[in-house]
């Protein structure tokens, strides 16, 4: 069980269809209204949660393979992160103050890159040293607490 | 709360995974070499990275370079197949 959370967390996948909901994309779509109307529906779910980055980790993380394990994995990851931006537009259609995402998004911005440099071969510490939290993660924690701080001060 | 931008994030990411899920069915790995694949796929996410950070580049130059890696990558694999026919 442990090594199946550790496996979600650190999967990239997970992390490139969740980031929407975690950069104020779907949140700001959600809160205008847009997503109401279907043709913003399609293009957000092939730009802002699939895309390019999920397609090509999902390519290198599960193509071809099919273990049990590796299923369970890969089905679990589909259910977070459509809860996910599920929970995102409800919280999007429940607040019309928007929330200032500046810092979050450069936060954001540095995890996507940690994650290309590890798709394209660079050898990165996964983990933060002396802790399991994978980097990523951390990065993106670290985004939200400042977030938090900038709001409220 | 509008039930119908609920409904609109569960299509958007439901629509999101279809496209997803036949990536992980197909193995790629026989038609593509990997290795360069992966190379352009990280500059490819790289890019996004720096969209993201707001930085104004084309949306589409993602798409873009994992297609030109796609094409590199197929032909990579399909010399290297050739070259180890049996004469």
């Amino acid at each position: 069980m442990g090594r199946f959370v550790r496996d979600l967390l650190s999967s990239n996948l997970l992390r490139m269809t969740t980031l929407a909901c975690l950069d104020g994309n779907i949140l700001s779509l959600a809160m205008s209204g847009s997503l109401a109307s279907f043709p913003i529906m399609v293009v957000t779910g092939l730009t802002c949660i699939a895309g390019v980055g999920a397609w090509t980790s999902a390519i290198n993380e599960y193509g071809g393979n099919k273990s049990e394990y590796k299923k369970k994995l890969l089905i679990t990851t589909a259910l977070i992160s459509i809860s996910l931006v599920t929970i995102t537009s409800f919280i999007g259609s429940m607040i019309n103050v928007a929330l200032n995402m500046e810092i979050l998004r450069y936060f954001s911005a540095l995890a996507v890159f940690v994650i290309g440099l590890e798709v394209a071969g660079v050898n990165l510490p996964e983990k933060i040293p002396m802790t399991p939290i994978p980097t990523t993660i951390a990065i993106i924690f670290t985004g939200i607490m400042l977030e938090v701080i900038a709001w409220i001060s | 709360m509008d039930l119908l931008i609920l409904v609109g994030g569960l299509v958007a990411a439901l629509i999101a995974w279809t496209t997803i899920l036949p990536f992980t069915l197909i193995d790629f790995r026989r038609f593509l070499d990997v290795g360069t694949f992966r190379k352009f796929g990280g500059a490819a996410i790289l890019v996004i990275a720096l969209i993201i950070a707001g930085l104004r580049l084309p949306k589409y130059l993602p798409l873009l370079i994992v297609c030109f890696g796609f094409a590199i990558s197929a032909l990579k694999r399909f010399k290297l197949r050739s070259s180890v026919e049996p004469i």
